[in-house]
């Protein structure tokens, strides 16, 4: 007599164990389903508005509009639409808010093959000073440029030679204590566009960026 | 990075890459190499959840396939400057 009834609770409680084991795939399933509420917008730019490329499932977008967007609703869904700048606002104000300064660069020329500074260039340490003493939590990157003189390799060494003298000629300036890393970008990033083995004091310089 | 229902961050990476991520939002950032004598290297990241503001730096403006964000769904290529991103469930 008690045998059938114990038999039901072993099947009742067998299916609550297999329940309780399957929930947690169940909820993955209902994850994975669940409407997706994405927003991709591309802003204009500082100088040109660039491209992003929107990719989901199998479908793709590309936003290269200002205030162009796209929402993704589930994967594989991508609708392109337009939003506003007062849109843009409501949905990303704090993450605008918190953006980190715009970095700021200052230039300073050499005389050729050398690590000398022109004169006027001495007058723009000023102005790296101030633009310093503005940000909370300062750091600075110290970039050597060359002309087209030269090699590769010759203008990277001499790229970095200049980068180090600034560093060396700032910290003698008595620059507040900040966080100092030099680059030499040799030839590859002249300011003025001339043909190989051209020399261009506009290229011979050091940029230093305050970031 | 995970920022309370309060919180915000901003960061500015070795590249010039500015990000920075509103609240209630979940971001990694899982891979970052940059050479800054070529400008050479990559830059990926996942937004998980919350918002996410971004200014591409010099990565991005080196070679167009440098920079991606990722999202639960879906992928994001960056061919240089200003975007936004916001990723999460839908509440209905």
């Amino acid at each position: 007599m008690f045998a059938p009834a114990s038999r039901k609770t072993d099947v009742s409680s067998a299916l609550t164990r297999n329940l309780v084991r399957l929930a947690p795939l169940g909820l993955l399933v209902l994850a994975g389903c669940a409407g997706r509420d994405d927003l991709y917008v591309l802003l204009p730019g500082k100088a040109k508005t660039g491209a992003l490329t929107v990719t989901s499932g199998g479908e793709q977008r590309v936003l290269n509009q200002p205030y162009a967007a796209a929402r993704v609703t589930r994967t594989g869904s991508v609708d392109a639409r337009v939003t506003t700048e007062a849109e843009v606002r409501r949905a990303f104000g704090p993450a605008l808010a918190a953006q980190p300064g715009r970095p700021v660069s200052f230039y300073l020329y050499f005389l050729a093959d050398t690590d000398e500074f022109t004169l006027e260039s001495k007058q723009v340490v000023n102005q790296i000073f101030a633009e310093i003493a503005r940000r909370p939590a300062p750091e600075i990157v110290i970039i050597g440029h060359t002309d087209r003189v030269g090699s590769v390799q010759y203008n990277d060494a001499l790229s970095l030679k200049r980068a180090g003298r600034v560093r060396e000629e700032l910290r003698k300036l008595g620059i507040p204590k900040v966080r100092i890393s030099v680059a030499g970008r040799g030839k590859r990033e002249p300011e003025i566009s001339t043909a190989d083995e051209v020399p261009e004091p506009r290229n011979r310089r050091v940029e230093i960026n305050v970031r | 990075m995970i920022t309370g229902a309060d919180g915000s961050v901003g960061i500015t990476f070795r590249d010039n890459s500015l990000l920075s991520v509103g609240p209630d939002s979940v971001l990694s950032i899982d891979r970052f190499v940059f050479d800054s004598t070529t400008h050479q290297g990559a830059f990926e990241s996942s937004l998980k959840q919350g918002t996410l503001a971004v200014v591409s730096g010099k990565l991005a403006k080196q070679s167009p396939d440098a920079m991606t964000v990722k999202t639960p769904a879906a992928i994001l290529g960056v061919r240089g400057t200003e975007f936004l991103v916001r990723t999460g469930q839908s509440k209905d």
